[in-house]
């Protein structure tokens, strides 16, 4: 295998977790608050959409970028309000608004660009150069010539791990997924904490779904997430709800990814269906692997209080 | 429970209290309804509104399309069957507490292993053929739930991102199916050959296309509200759903439960699979499961979970599809567009049953009479999603 593959191959990895690491990341936080936020997927379609949108008309990636945390915040904030405050089921109501934006995303495209003969394109977010590390030999290339944005998702990494294990709020944050009746018992505002960390992960996802479409492809199809939220979920369970090796389990599925248009490159012939399905194939096999010993029956790992919403005593 | 104090009225102070565990009244849960279904359409309108379209010509046109004629009329009716059959799967999974959304999977799987079997048996008559079927689309969708079920019950793998991740698979596999060994009839069209018609269903409206699929759908409506609500079967699904550590020192085997609404569930969406395979198309071909992606779930959830509701929720849902391409036709609003409102209605209702909770009371209970009141509501506790 020559060099250029194997960096090619790198990059590509990196470029195809980003959205899946700032997701993650994102998620992480709101089920350790003991949130299942499943309209990840549907913040991380809005995100993708509206930064397209947005910087197809303005022609401002930035800004883009910022109508993608938007959209993302906002599809987070429904789900918070709907299963944090009026107490609904966090699986029934991350479904529903999942189809909900599905179907909202759908139209709004249709209506916005689906007449124009070619599809709206708009150019990705520059490489950025780490002055005096980009020219290292092989490292470089990979590490250190990506988007802002890249750089952002790595430093996240050890600052979200720094923030759930080495600060109060990252503990009170841990022991609202464990124990929210603890947390309450010493005056802490169990819903509160729970509400910035859905919105924290919508703003996550929405970052994530803005790099899908402003950091690789320069625009947008219908359903450009295919699942990605999800995988993301997955990721983090793989990942036992921790940031590092988050981190690592976001790597194995870059790889997968980039591995797909790669395969075909080294003379490998499957049929392009199965290298498609070889992602959402492999979430099972992780989700699998990550089994510690026979779990007990009806109570899936994680945060102990996760899908369980909190209700205040009475006033 | 939650107290809120209101201002005081007149004499006596009001408070809005929220009771945990009541189930709302019935006529507050169809004044629920009929607020959502209110509120989703009116949002439809103001929509409607800000594009420029006349929103009285474009539900007119909705209505017109899902019911005008008999043409229309056998549409929905056609559209009602599947969403059913894959609906009441989806409610058996969520009454035991197991999210199953693997719909989409499992009636791809349904609609793939009936289309291998008809193509396979030859010519034979229906008596035999159709029977056939149904077994052959039951088993295919059940089979595609196996391996997300065996996880769960036996790992406590979280059996929502599996069977989603199913979904995923089994597109990926019907689009390389009939694109490469199923392939049959013109060259490059992703479909597969025609079934004989010993495997179609019949014709039960002479002159329409309206095919015994949807009196299936409607045997299996009957079958499963006997199932849940009059068999113990019913009776441990159920109390697995409310409380399922108490369900297992009841002496419910979770496992056992699990692995088996999870096979019911998948079968009864391949048997929706199944059914447009062996009504409709006749033929197996990428997208065969436009339009009940999600839809079943919706469904099941607009139906309470109840099999009856789901039937008038599918019903419902159908005549909105159905109408949604007249509407296209008519005013140019994308098909998109209607499954927002579907979205929104079941949105609503979800948070609609908070507000349910909700009694005003002219006065402020002695703590004695809240006791007694907390005791009553905790015995009259029923399973609700």
């Amino acid at each position: 295998m020559s060099e250029i593959f194997v960096i090619g191959f790198l990059t590509a990895m990196i470029a195809t977790g980003m959205p899946l690491l700032f997701g993650a990341l994102g998620e992480v936080m709101a089920e350790r608050s003991g949130v299942l936020n499943l309209a990840l997927e549907g913040s991380m379609l809005a995100g993708a959409l509206m930064s397209f949108l947005v910087a197809w008309r303005t022609n401002h990636l930035w800004l883009g970028l910022l109508a993608g945390m938007a959209a993302g915040i906002a599809v987070a904030l429904v789900m918070a309000f709907l299963c944090i405050s009026l107490l609904t089921n966090q699986v029934v109501t991350g479904t529903v608004l999942n189809i909900l934006i599905l179907g909202a995303t759908n139209f709004v495209y249709s209506q916005v660009a689906g007449t124009a003969l070619t599809p709206p394109h708009v150019s990705v977010f520059p490489n950025v150069q780490v002055p005096g590390l980009s020219n290292i030999r092989f490292i470089g290339p990979v590490l250190f010539q990506n988007p802002l944005l890249v750089y952002t998702a790595i430093l996240l990494v050890p600052a979200s791990g720094w923030f759930l294990y080495h600060t109060h709020a990252g503990l009170a944050l841990r022991a609202t997924g464990e124990d929210p009746r603890a947390v309450a018992s010493v005056g802490m505002p169990v819903l509160r904490i729970r509400y910035f960390a859905v919105l924290y992960a919508g703003l996550m996802a929405g970052i994530g779904g803005a790099f899908l479409v402003l950091g690789q492809v320069g625009f947008y199809t219908p359903n450009v997430t295919a699942g990605r939220g999800f995988v993301a979920i997955a990721i983090v369970v793989f990942g036992r709800w921790n940031p590092y090796k988050i981190l690592g389990a976001t790597a194995f599925f870059g790889a997968t990814e980039a591995l797909q248009d790669r395969l075909q490159a080294l003379g490998i012939a499957l049929p392009a269906q199965l290298l498609l399905m070889l992602p959402y194939l492999l979430v099972v096999v992780a989700l699998l692997v990550s089994v510690r010993g026979r779990g007990e029956v009806g109570t899936p790992a994680g945060p102990r209080f996760l899908t369980i919403p909190y209700e205040r005593e009475a006033l | 429970m939650t107290t809120i104090r209101l201002h005081p009225l007149g004499a006596y102070p009001v408070r809005v209290r929220r009771q945990r565990d009541r189930v709302p009244s019935r006529s507050r849960r169809v004044a629920i309804f009929a607020s959502s279904v209110i509120l989703a359409l009116l949002i439809g309108a103001l929509l409607m509104a800000i594009m420029r379209v006349n929103v009285l010509t474009a539900y007119k046109a909705l209505i017109s399309g899902a019911f005008g004629n008999s043409d229309n009329l056998v549409a929905t009716l056609l559209k009602t069957a599947p969403l059913l059959l894959a609906g009441l799967g989806v409610l058996v999974a969520f009454r035991a507490g197991i999210y199953n959304i693997g719909n989409q999977g499992q009636f791809l799987a349904g609609a793939l292993c009936s289309t291998w079997v008809g193509l396979h048996i030859g010519n034979v008559s229906g008596a035999f053929g159709v029977p056939l079927m149904i077994v052959s689309g039951l088993a295919g969708g059940a089979l595609w739930a196996l391996v997300p079920a065996l996880l769960r019950a036996v790992w406590g793998i979280n059996e929502i991102i599996t069977t989603l991740m199913f979904n995923y698979v089994a597109v990926y596999s019907i689009d390389y199916l009939v694109t490469g060994p199923m392939q049959g009839g013109p060259l490059g069209v992703p479909e597969t050959d025609f079934l004989p018609p010993g495997v179609q269903f019949p014709i039960i409206a002479p002159g329409t296309q309206l095919h015994a699929g949807f009196l299936l759908a409607i045997i299996a409506m009957v079958l499963i509200y006997a199932l849940i609500f009059h068999t113990s079967i019913g009776y441990e699904i159920r109390a697995v759903g409310h409380n399922p550590r108490a369900a297992q020192y009841g002496g419910v085997s979770l496992r056992r439960t699990i692995v088996g609404v999870m096979l019911l569930s998948g079968a009864f969406s391949g048997l929706a699979g199944m059914g447009e395979i062996a009504g409709v198309h006749h033929q197996l071909l990428d997208g065969v499961d436009g339009g009940f992606e999600y839809t079943p779930i919706v469904v099941a959830l607009l139906g309470a979970l109840n099999p009856f509701g789901v039937g008038i929720a599918a019903l419902g849902f159908a005549a909105l599809s159905v109408g949604a391409d007249n509407m296209q036709t008519v005013v140019g609003l994308p098909s998109s567009f209607i499954s927002i409102i579907q979205a929104l209605i079941v949105l609503f209702i979800l948070a609609g049953e908070y507000l349910g909770r909700l009694t005003i009371e002219r006065r402020v209970p002695t703590p004695q009479q809240s006791e007694t009141e907390d005791a009553e509501t905790h015995t009259a506790r029923e399973v609700k999603p």
